[in-house]
């Protein structure tokens, strides 16, 4: 019996969602989920531990903001790497895609699935960050700390999520082996990226205003009223900063290209 | 050698001995140039000049705020000092110059600006004579009297919106959902245009 059209979007939605929530529990059942939340928890903490101990916080809860939040790049790079890197890549190398992709299931949704069951715990990760650091900021400086700078910067580091999911997501969908895809992802946003966008702007002395890694400037460039500090991977104060509405355009474009080649990639792969 | 020529060679000795010696060269220095003499007798002893204050008429401003610096110039000597400048600069940009009089004691002199965010290092400085605002960086570092700076964090304008970040989210989740929904709208397209159903 012919399926009609509402009937065939409603299953590649459910299909979808079946997806998504086999990846959620794949990754519960790997321990990523408690890794990475712990980490999302821990980290702002040593910035409120080590200061009550040893030193003294600082004077604003702006500054607080900007020095916790210079290392949110950190943890979504090791989050993404750890719930996307393997995403596709893993169903290629062990074999599982033989199981996998014999169903009825359109591959799209499959892969569509894949990567929102990559990015939601990555944006969750993200979500607790900015919980406990928020948090931290009402413990020191009251409710009145809590500022929209520190909101903006929380759905910027989102959009930065997505689109540094989308990138290690393209790794895996176009590499053999799911180590080195993980290591790809995982080190081109820390170090690579970065290195080039250094070299561009110290000693070409041109704005890298291209680079994903350059743009998630804005997640503490948006606290106007404290200095750089140049904490956190690639966090270096450079002689440029980013521009607020063509770093979104840059982080929107690299989610949203990087995301539709990759499933496109995918669809096209056979196993061998 | 004759008594004669003797007086000769020992005159010339005498005019050479005296035009080398240095009093006589600044003086026929000074002689030649009316306009550096008066430099030279105006000239005050550096000890007695000094940039002793710069203030701000606001002391946190923001970005694009004119703000109005005073600078406090002390003259400790007892008579006025011109033909010097005082010279305000911002990094390595001239805001202004100005060329003024000091009186004895304390003279004030505002100069206006507008502030550009972030940190800034505002230096004054006091010369002698008036340099080339063209060519500010030609003038000798000798005549710098004196000089004073202040580092002062301007506060920049709020970076961009909070309903950006927020519409570029939406557009993401939207496009991310809604390519689940690609393949069936595809088939829908074909299968009224009376394609054969293929699979995506």
């Amino acid at each position: 019996m012919m399926k009609t059209v509402k009937e065939d979007i409603k299953e590649d939605l459910k299909n979808t969602c079946l997806t998504v929530s086999f990846e959620l529990k794949k990754h519960f059942r790997m321990k990523r989920m408690i890794i990475s939340f712990g980490l999302a928890i821990g980290l702002p903490l040593i910035f409120y531990i080590v200061p009550r101990i040893w030193a003294s916080f600082p004077d604003t809860a702006e500054g607080f903001a900007t020095l916790n939040l210079s290392f949110v790049n950190l943890l979504i790079i090791i989050s993404g790497s750890l719930f996307a890197g393997d995403a596709v890549v893993g169903e290629f190398e062990e074999k599982t895609g033989l199981l996998l992709f014999s169903t009825p299931q359109r591959h799209s949704t499959i892969f569509i699935g894949k990567y929102i069951g990559a990015l939601l715990p990555t944006l969750a990760v993200v979500s607790i960050y900015y919980l406990t650091t928020s948090l931290e900021i009402v413990g020191i400086y009251g409710t009145g700390g809590l500022s929209i700078e520190l909101f903006q910067s929380f759905i910027i580091s989102l959009v930065y999520t997505t689109s540094a999911v989308s990138l290690i997501f393209f790794f895996s969908s176009i590499l053999k082996r799911k180590i080195t895809s993980t290591l790809l992802g995982f080190f081109s946003l820390i170090m690579i990226l970065p290195i080039i966008e250094s070299v561009l702007q110290f000693l070409v002395e041109v704005e890298p205003w291209y680079i994903l890694t350059y743009s998630a400037g804005l997640i503490t460039d948006v606290f106007v009223s404290v200095p750089p500090i140049g904490g956190g991977p690639g966090g270096q104060v450079g002689q440029f900063s980013p521009d607020f509405y063509m770093g979104l355009t840059i982080m929107v474009l690299h989610t949203l290209v990087l995301f539709f080649l990759s499933v496109f990639i995918a669809n096209r792969r056979r196993m061998e | 050698m004759r008594k004669k020529d003797l007086y000769k060679w020992l005159s010339v000795l005498v005019v050479i001995a005296i035009l080398s010696s240095p009093t006589v060269e600044s003086s026929l220095e000074d002689r030649s140039s009316p306009a550096e003499q008066d430099t030279l007798v105006n000239e005050p002893a550096v000890e007695d000049l000094n940039i002793t204050d710069m203030t701000f008429s606001d002391d946190e401003p923001r970005e694009d705020q004119n703000v109005t610096i005073t600078i406090t110039v002390e003259n400790k000597g007892t008579e006025e000092q011109r033909n010097l400048s005082l010279i305000l600069i911002n990094i390595d940009q001239i805001i202004s110059l100005k060329e003024v009089s000091l009186a004895p004691g304390n003279n004030s002199f505002p100069f206006f600006w507008q502030a550009e965010g972030g940190n800034q290092n505002i230096t004054a400085l006091l010369v002698r004579g008036t340099p080339d605002m063209e060519d500010i960086s030609d003038f000798r570092s000798e005549d710098i009297v004196d000089t004073f700076s202040v580092d002062i964090w301007v506060e920049p304008e709020s970076m961009g919106d909070i309903y950006t970040p927020l519409l570029a989210l939406g557009l993401i989740i939207v496009v991310l959902f809604g390519s689940a929904l690609i393949p069936s709208i595809w088939r829908a397209i074909s299968d009224r245009g009376g394609h054969k159903r293929r699979k995506f």
